[in-house]
């Protein structure tokens, strides 16, 4: 098994305490989980550019109060690629 | 341990409930829910999954098959929501309080409505209840967050900075540890959920990446930036896919990567 990434160790040290707890017996057959085709339609909940704005500046102020110095210039930096995006598909 | 719940808006979409399974199986727990979701879910599943298979055969399915896919979808959520700990998708068990949602400030909710009409309110209130210190939404048309979490801070006296509402991207970091190695946690996260079991070349599981990567944008903006570049700039890529396949196989996972795939196999029409 590859070595676990720190930030991935905790899934790891509750897994056996989780398989033993869990009920739903876990398939035997192969599980073919291909990325999702349906949510790249864009008109099943269409949201406006104006609310795509709003929930990037949302985030992004939640994120900015909650992130340490060292993470704050990447973030206005996505921040903004992100705005650019939206409005550049207008 | 954070009892989180998360709303509707949330959960219809595939990827952005892969997203969530994800998250809760690498905490080794289940989603939480309300009541009210769990109507609204079995009120908007099927027509959500039935407007995705029209759009993806490019016609309307017949009343036998629309009538078919509820019953699947229906079916399909009385297996995964339940009470019980170890359900995949764990049904709070807080009752909304009325005399709680008469007390939340009516500019909470916007367009101002009567709040005993307003299905945000008693998820708020049964979120609560339930005993839930954070409720994901992103609902920010209709729920003015900075209002709501004002009056929970000063209603169950919270420190400030606390809040109970967040929207999906402040979500995720509140629930995954550490702010270092978020992009690494997030890229396995996405990644684990999009691979498959069954033998495929690399190529098809980055393409399977990539769509992950672009339907979780709509309402993850940040989270799928940091994961996009966690891994645009790894060096080994079939290594980083190897590793999401490894993480795939680990029990919570198959738990949380079965819930989704069978939604998918029970309402596959074949189309």
């Amino acid at each position: 098994m590859p070595k676990c990434r720190p930030a991935m160790r905790h899934a790891r040290q509750v897994e056996q305490s989780l398989a033993d707890a869990v009920k739903v017996a876990l398939p035997t057959t192969p599980i073919d989980l291909d990325a999702p085709l349906e949510d790249a339609s864009p008109a099943i909940f269409a949201p406006t550019q104006a609310d795509k704005l709003a929930l990037i500046d949302a985030s992004f102020e939640a994120l900015a109060a909650r992130c340490g110095a060292e993470r704050l210039p990447a973030l206005k930096q996505d921040a903004k690629s992100l705005r650019k995006a939206i409005s550049d598909q207008a | 341990m954070t009892i989180w719940v998360a709303d509707t808006n949330l959960l219809l979409p595939s990827s952005s409930r892969r997203l969530l399974l994800g998250v809760a199986a690498n905490r080794g727990e289940s989603i939480g829910i309300t009541p009210t979701v769990a109507e609204e879910l079995r009120a908007k599943l099927p027509r959500y999954m039935q407007n995705a298979r029209e759009r993806a055969s490019a016609q309307p399915l017949s009343f036998a098959e629309s009538r078919q896919l509820a019953q699947a979808c229906a079916r399909w959520l009385d297996h995964n929501i339940s009470d019980q700990d170890d359900a995949p998708i764990r049904l709070l068990k807080g009752t909304h309080s009325l005399a709680l949602i008469d007390e939340m400030p009516p500019r909470a909710f916007a367009p101002v409505l009567d709040r005993h009409e307003h299905n945000d309110a008693y998820i708020i209130a049964e979120a609560i209840a339930g005993g839930a210190s954070l409720l994901l939404t992103n609902n920010i048309r209709t729920i003015r967050h900075t209002v709501v979490n004002e009056w929970w801070r000063t209603r169950f006296g919270r420190p400030a900075g606390d809040s109970l509402l967040a929207n999906g991207d402040e979500g995720i970091e509140r629930l995954l540890p550490g702010n270092a190695e978020i992009g690494e946690t997030l890229c396995d996260i996405a990644l684990a959920m999009c691979v498959s079991d069954l033998p495929r070349d690399a190529d098809e599981d980055m393409l399977s990446f990539e769509r992950m990567i672009a339907s979780l944008k709509e309402q993850y903006p940040f989270t799928a930036q940091v994961a996009w570049r966690a891994f645009e700039t790894t060096k080994d890529r079939s290594r980083r896919i190897a590793f999401a396949r490894d993480i795939a196989g680990v029990p919570a996972w198959r738990v949380a990567r079965s819930t989704e795939a069978s939604l998918h196999q029970a309402t596959d029409m074949g189309r």
